[in-house]
C-alpha cells in the first residue's frame, strides 16, 4: 500500500513538472505583421506574422499589432481590447464577400484601428462592423468599395462608442450606419448614401 | 586594347550560342516546367451547416502543360470510386508539407486556373501553400513555388 502511495505521489510529481514545463501560449503586448511574415511565427519584430487574424491570438489583451511593411493582412474579428496601428505603412485588409474588421469585444474593451486601408473589392459586406465594445476609434484610414446592396463602410450594430477621425469613407453602398461620432477631418464621398455622423466632437 | 576587345567578341558569341543551345535543349526534353502558383481570391460559402472560406488559386504557366497529362486514365488506380480519374493529380500542401486538399479529376490544364482549398470561417489558413502535380503515368512530381494566402 505504502509502495502504491509512493508511486502515485511520484507520478503526480512528474505530471506536475511536465505540466509546469509545457510551453505556455505566451502573448506579447506588441506584435508585428509583415507581407513576408508567416503565421507560424511568434509575431515578433524579427519573426513577424502574416495576418492580423494570425497575430491576434499572440497579442495580449490591451496590446497592439503593428505593420512592418505594406501588405494585405486579411480580415479579422477582434474580441478584446486591442490596437491595430499601421500609420505610415499601409496596412491593407481586402474583404471580398465578407466583413473587413468585426469588433465583438467585451463591454469594457477599447479598440483602436489606425492607418488601415479596408477594401471591399466591390463585394465586401461591411468595412468595419461593430457589434460590441466600450469604445472603438477609427483614425487615419480608408474604408472603400463595400458596394453590394446593403453593404456599409462602417456599421454599428450594438453598444459601443464609435469615433472616427481623419478617415475617408468612400465608394460604399452606405457610408455610415448606426451611431458614429465624428472627431473631424473625415471624408464621406462617392457612397450611394453617405449616412450621417451622430455628432461631432473635438479632434482626438 | 582595341584588338583585345575584338578578340573577345568571338568568345562571347560562342558563349551566347552555347547558352542558347542549352536553353533549347532543356525545352526540348519535353518536361513541363514546375507550376507557378498564385492566389486569385477568396469566396465565402456555407455547407453542412458551417461557414467556409474557399481560397482560390491559378497556375500562371498552365498553358505549358500538355492536355494528355490530365486525360482520363482508367488504367491507373482509381480516385475513390472514380475509376476514370485523370492521369495527373493535383494536391495542395502547407509550407510544412501537410496535405490540405486535392483534385484527382481535373479535365485539362486550363482547370489549373480554378483550383482551391477551403478552411472553416474563423480559422487562420496557412500563410503559404504549394501544389504538387503528380503525373502518375511517368511517376513525375511537379512542385510549385510557395504562394501567399492573403491579398
Amino acid at each position: 500500500m505504502h509502495i502504491f502511495r509512493s508511486a502515485a505521489l511520484a507520478l503526480a510529481a512528474i505530471a506536475g513538472i511536465a505540466g509546469a514545463s509545457s510551453p505556455a501560449a505566451a502573448q506579447a503586448t506588441r506584435t508585428w505583421v509583415s507581407g513576408v511574415g508567416d503565421d507560424l511565427n511568434p509575431c515578433s519584430r524579427t519573426a513577424p506574422c502574416k495576418t492580423f487574424a494570425g497575430a491576434i491570438s499572440k497579442t495580449a489583451a490591451s496590446g497592439e499589432i503593428n505593420c512592418l511593411d505594406p501588405g494585405g493582412f486579411g480580415t479579422v474579428t477582434i474580441t478584446k481590447s486591442l490596437a491595430i496601428v499601421c500609420d505610415g505603412i499601409g496596412g491593407s485588409v481586402l474583404a471580398s464577400g465578407t466583413n473587413g474588421i468585426v469588433v465583438n469585444a467585451g463591454p469594457t474593451d477599447k479598440v483602436l484601428l489606425s492607418g488601415l486601408d479596408i477594401h471591399g473589392g466591390g463585394t465586401g459586406l461591411n468595412g468595419v462592423r461593430v457589434l460590441r465594445a466600450e469604445s472603438v476609434v477609427i483614425r487615419n484610414s480608408i474604408i472603400q468599395a463595400f458596394s453590394t446592396p446593403g453593404s456599409r463602410g462602417i456599421s454599428v450594430e450594438g453598444p459601443a462608442a464609435v469615433t472616427v477621425a481623419g478617415t475617408a469613407i468612400v465608394n460604399n453602398t452606405t457610408g455610415l450606419s448606426g451611431q458614429v461620432i465624428s472627431a473631424g477631418d473625415n471624408l464621406l464621398a462617392g457612397n450611394g448614401s453617405d449616412g450621417q455622423f451622430a455628432s461631432t466632437k473635438a479632434s482626438q | 586594347m582595341l584588338s583585345r576587345a575584338r578578340a573577345g567578341r568571338p568568345a562571347k558569341l560562342v558563349a551566347l550560342s552555347v547558352g542558347w543551345l542549352l536553353l533549347v535543349g532543356a525545352q526540348g526534353t519535353g518536361r513541363p516546367p514546375n507550376p507557378i502558383l498564385y492566389m486569385t481570391g477568396t469566396e465565402h460559402y456555407t455547407t453542412g451547416g458551417k461557414d467556409w472560406v474557399r481560397h482560390r488559386f491559378d497556375v500562371l504557366n498552365k498553358d505549358e502543360y500538355p492536355a494528355d497529362m490530365f486525360a482520363p486514365a482508367p488504367g491507373l488506380p482509381p480516385c475513390g470510386s472514380n475509376a476514370n480519374s485523370s492521369r495527373s493529380w493535383v494536391d495542395f500542401f502547407d509550407s510544412r508539407g501537410k496535405r490540405l486538399y486535392g483534385f484527382c479529376a481535373l479535365g485539362g490544364p486550363d482547370m489549373l486556373g480554378s483550383i482551391w482549398f477551403a478552411t472553416e470561417e474563423g480559422t487562420v489558413p496557412p500563410s503559404y501553400v504549394y501544389i504538387e502535380i503528380n503525373d502518375r503515368q511517368t511517376n513525375t512530381k511537379y512542385r510549385s513555388n510557395l504562394a501567399d494566402t492573403t491579398m
